[in-house]
């Protein structure tokens, strides 16, 4: 961290406990200031937050779609009192996206956190300990790198029982792989450094050198990570549900998109498709430019570049 | 996830009536219990089991087979599925029967796996290879572009437009190519991979380049992005070696130290990344294919999985494994042909 002329006046003069304290606020302080110059991060949080009030006040914003809408409003493009038109079955499809967000960002909040979790196990396991061991759990996150991970979603989808929260489990089940490698490497990186070697000579147990050492220094590459896998199981569940293995008694983004395919107007009735597949691209391009901000607000190296 | 073996379930249950044994042909890794066939009260129906993928892959065979075995199930129809052996013994079968090039035989088409994969895999192999092709040769130009224009307008314009293509659903820009290019304009077909009356020769070939036209664009248009994001990343990396220093000291023009010594040597770990893409756009073949009903592996699959196809989605998980291998092992050894330093076998 940088630490200005004033700031570390400002430690000196504090007691020895209150100097750690105060130089880890000054980090997160500087960590928000950074972020904050940052354009397109800032503008990915804009959005994000408001796609999430939005689904949050789905209720307030609209009544939950039923089976079926209202008989004089079938088929009817965009306008007032519909600003995304209605399907055929003469349902508000402003009403199925706002809806859809909480469905699309509970699948892609469970799957970025089962993932994340998997990678992390992982990630240590296959980085910290030489051999055979390492080098199985390495083998397994090559494979699951390099293999096409959709088909074996779908074919997972269409036997589990379908709900968002099996859909979340399935997606996270095979979203790990980036987040292993991140942590593999960091885990290959910290484990011969000077201060964990030390931690190993006053006799620190290797589960305590994983949880209290080498996991908080491979913090922040993961953090910045969960934002591309959330992305990435945004469109996931998307593609999934637009074949049809979605949860059938949920609306999600795409379920939506799934309705418009099957309702045979997908391509007369390009409202349809199109205010849903805006809002997946909004969320996914907003966590995005989060997770670029957050890699170079977290790198100290890309500073300044 | 375990197969739980219950008294009375599955094929450690005693056999109820004569049970016929038949000839051990080249399909019998899975078949019905011969005895039980018109039993519907199955005692390992219960709801406990639902949410066992395994099980109930190998219930909904079972189930398959009983309806099938309600029509007669004659002994010779190469569908009949041998459930009624243990799995060790069912896998060891399948692995034997493998290595002859016996995938099994579809159940929704009557044909044997492997035609039916050798059918669609050539046009899934043509969509992902051509995209692949287009994505390097829009890539290079892009993200030189960008590492010479680095930190100015078009670096940054590059650097968007990538981070948005990859955030498109793919079903979306499907339909919009499919509503500007194709019904507006005219240009190309929206759907299938060739016309039936185009004529051989040429004819063929241009109907057929004109399927691919829509389905290329859409994945390579959703892919572009890691390409070009990470070619200007290494480029970005190999400027700052020192040999570019001695490039410039030496009184290289700019355009020979970023073509010659930066792109070239930036040029390996991305061929790397062009092997690993492969599976990705596989992947987005799924979509691709299922909304231009394009007939390769991935509408396959989508198929299968709607007919609970398992034979042919187990042949095609393997096909899908087997070439996504093959073509990083073909990565590794055009690497080593790029990059002198690196000798196989010693």
């Amino acid at each position: 961290m940088v630490a200005s002329a004033s700031d570390r006046l400002d430690v000196r003069a504090a007691t020895v406990a209150d100097a750690a304290d105060q130089r880890r606020r000054t980090g997160w302080r500087l960590v928000v200031s950074l972020y904050r110059r940052d354009v397109l991060g800032m503008a990915g949080l804009a959005i994000l937050i408001a796609i999430a009030a939005l689904g949050i006040l789905a209720p307030v914003i609209a009544d939950y779609p039923g089976a079926y809408g209202e008989f004089e409003a079938i088929n009817l493009a965009p306008k007032r009192g519909h600003p995304f038109g209605t399907d055929e079955l003469g349902r508000d499809i402003l009403a199925q996206t706002v809806w859809g967000a909480r469905s699309s960002f509970y699948v892609a909040a469970f799957a970025t956190l089962i993932a994340t979790g998997l990678g992390i196990v992982v990630g240590l396991l296959s980085g910290y300990f030489p051999g055979l061991g390492g080098d199985l759990f390495t083998g397994v996150i090559d494979v699951f790198l390099t293999l096409p991970v959709l088909p074996l979603i779908i074919l997972l989808a269409s036997v589990v029982s379908p709900s968002l929260t099996t859909l979340g489990l399935v997606i996270g089940l095979f979203s790990w792989p980036a987040t292993a490698r991140i942590v593999r490497g960091e885990a290959i990186r910290l484990r011969s450094a000077d201060f964990v070697e030390a931690t190993r000579v006053a006799g620190a147990t290797s589960s305590r050198i994983l949880l209290r050492h080498i996991l908080p220094n491979a913090a922040p590459p993961i953090f910045i990570n969960l934002s591309f896998v959330a992305g990435a199981a945004i469109l996931a569940e998307a593609g999934i549900a637009f074949l049809g293995l979605g949860d059938p008694t949920n609306w999600s983004w795409g379920t939506i998109l799934s309705h418009a395919q099957a309702s045979g107007r997908f391509l007369e009735s390009w409202w349809y498709a199109t205010f849903p597949s805006l809002f997946i691209t909004l969320t996914v391009v907003a966590l995005n430019f989060l997770g670029q901000a957050m890699t170079e607000v977290l790198n100290p190296r890309l500073r300044g570049r | 996830m375990t197969v739980r073996r219950r008294p009375g379930a599955g094929s450690s249950a005693p056999r109820q009536g004569g049970a016929v044994e038949r000839n051990g042909d080249a399909f019998d890794q899975l078949s019905p219990p011969a005895g039980r066939a018109g039993d519907h009260h199955h005692p390992d129906r219960g709801d406990a089991d639902f949410h066992d993928p395994a099980f109930l892959t190998r219930r909904s065979h079972l189930n398959l087979c009983r309806s099938l075995h309600d029509r007669r199930d004659p002994p010779e129809d190469p569908r009949r599925l041998r459930s009624d052996r243990s799995i060790p013994v069912q896998y060891a079968k399948y692995l034997y029967q493998l290595a002859q090039g016996n995938l099994g035989v579809s159940i929704s088409q009557r044909e044997p796996v492997s035609d039916v994969i050798l059918e669609t895999l050539p046009w899934t192999l043509l969509l992902a290879g051509s995209s692949l092709v287009l994505s390097v040769l829009l890539a290079v130009p892009l993200g030189v572009l960008a590492v010479w224009q680095r930190g100015r307008s078009s670096d940054l314009l590059v650097r968007a437009t990538t981070v948005i293509t990859g955030a498109l659903f793919v079903p979306w820009v499907a339909l919009v190519l499919m509503n500007f290019f194709g019904r507006r304009l005219n240009w190309f077909p929206i759907g299938g991979a060739k016309s039936p009356l185009a004529e051989p020769g040429w004819p063929t070939v241009v109907d057929e380049l004109r399927h691919l036209a829509l389905p290329v664009a859409v994945l390579t248009l959703t892919n572009l992005g890691p390409f070009v994001l990470f070619l200007r990343t290494s480029m970005v990396e190999v400027l700052q070696e020192d040999y570019i220093r001695t490039a410039r000291a030496k009184g290289a023009v700019e355009r020979r130290v970023l073509l010659r010594h930066g792109l070239r040597n930036a040029l390996m770990p991305f061929a790397t990344l062009v092997g690993l893409r492969l599976g990705f756009l596989v992947s987005g073949a799924i979509l691709v294919e299922t909304v231009f009903a394009y007939p390769g592996v991935g509408r396959l699959v989508f198929r299968a999985v709607q007919q609970h196809d398992y034979p042919v989605l187990q042949g095609a998980f393997l096909m899908l494994a087997v070439t996504v291998v093959g073509f990083n092992l073909l990565t590794d050894l055009v690497y080593g042909m790029l990059d002198p330093r690196i000798r196989y076998g010693g």
